[in-house]
């Protein structure tokens, strides 16, 4: 029986170039090692980003939370989050960069704004789950707790 | 004197089909793989479904580089337009899509397809060896597939028959993790757990682990060493089993699609087989297993 690794190996041996199948695999390498970096450097969720993650870890984007608080008058409430920012918040969940974090801020507060016309600043707390290693008791801690500013003068 | 490629060979009979087929098989099981599992939003899957079905029912369009290049920019789309959110299989079915296109355009596509196959299953499971055993911190413990069997309502089914939870347990014990996230009184969602449902989550860690790193060496180890057609049943065997529980039939249909694409056309039986695993798969995505089970029961 024939087998194709010998039958590559004979192309080769002919002078054959055979770069076309490295290219796909390559690229697969250069996204999988960026996922790993973005998921040490970002907390990005290690089921997401090309990194073939999925299924190894309960740490993911599934057991994270947010918390959104708008400030006004010098005074902090908790808003509920809508399903108009649902797709937002997701992504934010999975990659809490700075910049996802603003997105979602500012998307929050465009959508209070006739609520709260007097809205300075926005904060948003993300939480995620771990789970004890024996009883899986859940234990909470806070990943992020980002303020983003609507006024200039309002500060951070 | 180089070797024979095959890609441009025509069905001679009707006993002879499979071996008449050479690569197409992989690239037409490719394409039913995305009419079964439409992919992305509307301006990604309408394109994506007509080229499907166009290159399942004409010939031309199967084999024009110009149809996987189409299909490869569709799927980079989706990847980039939905990021971060797409899974790993969104990511693997591009790089196909591009690796068949690089292949259709070479001097010797079946070589250089079967390569391209070879080594994207390879480095894929081994990284998912890698998330699994190195950089995850709660996969070897088992309190990965505990939290999933728990929690994920997908699962629910094998929690049930073979974890022996109750219904009723296991959304109790959804609830004490996923409810009142900041209260720390509570009781240990362990205390709902079965010794059953620990013995399928330990199994399931351990079982997944072995066969993605069976699949990973076997893919990835250079050609001097002889493996025969372990790499197949390796590869079979983890699709069989795994999307008999796992509910994403499109990474497997991927995957037997690629498997097939690097198995040589002498290897009959196993490219059988693989046609074999294409449905099983199917299968296990329409039938509800359990329930037959229980029904025979």
């Amino acid at each position: 029986m024939k087998d194709d690794s010998r039958l590559d190996d004979r192309n080769e041996a002919n002078g054959r170039l055979r770069w076309r199948p490295l290219i796909p695999a390559m690229l697969l390498c250069v996204v999988a090692i960026n996922q790993i970096r973005l998921v040490w450097e970002h907390d990005l969720d290690p089921w997401k980003g090309g990194g073939f993650g999925m299924f190894s870890t309960a740490a993911g984007g599934r057991v994270r939370h947010t918390h959104l608080f708008l400030e006004t008058n010098g005074e902090e409430v908790e808003v509920a989050l809508t399903d108009d920012l649902a797709d937002t918040d997701q992504r934010t969940r999975a990659l809490p960069t700075e910049a996802s974090l603003d997105r979602l801020a500012r998307e929050l507060a465009e959508e209070h704004a006739a609520e709260y016309p007097d809205l300075s600043k926005v904060r948003i707390e993300l939480w995620r789950i771990r789970l004890d290693r024996v009883d899986l008791s859940p234990r909470i801690d806070r990943m992020r707790n980002h303020t983003y500013a609507l006024q200039p003068d309002a500060g951070d | 004197m180089p070797v024979t490629d095959t890609a441009t060979s025509e069905p001679t009979s009707a006993s002879s089909w499979l071996d008449a087929q050479g690569i197409w098989i992989a690239l037409r099981l490719t394409l039913l793989g995305v009419l079964l599992a439409p992919i992305g939003e509307w301006s990604v899957r309408a394109p994506a479904l007509l080229l499907a079905g166009a290159g399942l029912i004409h010939a031309g369009v199967l084999r024009s580089p110009v149809t996987w290049l189409t299909l490869a920019l569709l799927g980079g789309w989706r990847v980039v337009a939905d990021w971060p959110m797409s899974d790993n299989h969104a990511y693997l079915l591009a790089y196909w899509f591009l690796a068949a296109m690089l292949a259709l355009s070479g001097p010797l596509p079946r070589v250089d397809l079967a390569r391209a196959a070879r080594l994207l299953i390879g480095i894929s499971f081994a990284f998912a060896v890698l998330w699994k055993s190195v950089l995850s911190v709660d996969y070897v413990d088992g309190r990965f597939f505990r939290h999933l069997l728990i929690t994920d309502d997908r699962f629910e089914e094998p929690a049930i028959h073979l974890g022996g939870m109750t219904s009723a347990d296991l959304e109790a014990a959804r609830a004490l993790i996923e409810t009142n996230r900041h209260v720390v009184d509570k009781p240990a969602p362990a205390t709902l757990e079965t010794p059953a449902l620990r013995t399928v989550a330990s199994f399931a860690t351990w079982f997944t682990l072995l066969m993605e790193l069976a699949v990973a060496v076997l893919f990835l180890l250079p050609a001097q060493f002889r493996t025969g057609r372990l790499r197949d049943f390796a590869l079979m065997g983890f699709c069989a089993t795994t999307y008999m529980i796992a509910p994403v039939p499109g990474y497997g249909w991927l995957l037997l699609a690629m498997g097939i694409a690097q198995c040589p056309e002498a290897a009959r039986p196993a490219r059988w087989a693989y046609l074999a695993c294409f449905g099983l798969v199917l299968l296990h995505d329409h039938v509800p297993w359990f329930g037959v089970a229980s029904w025979f029961q």
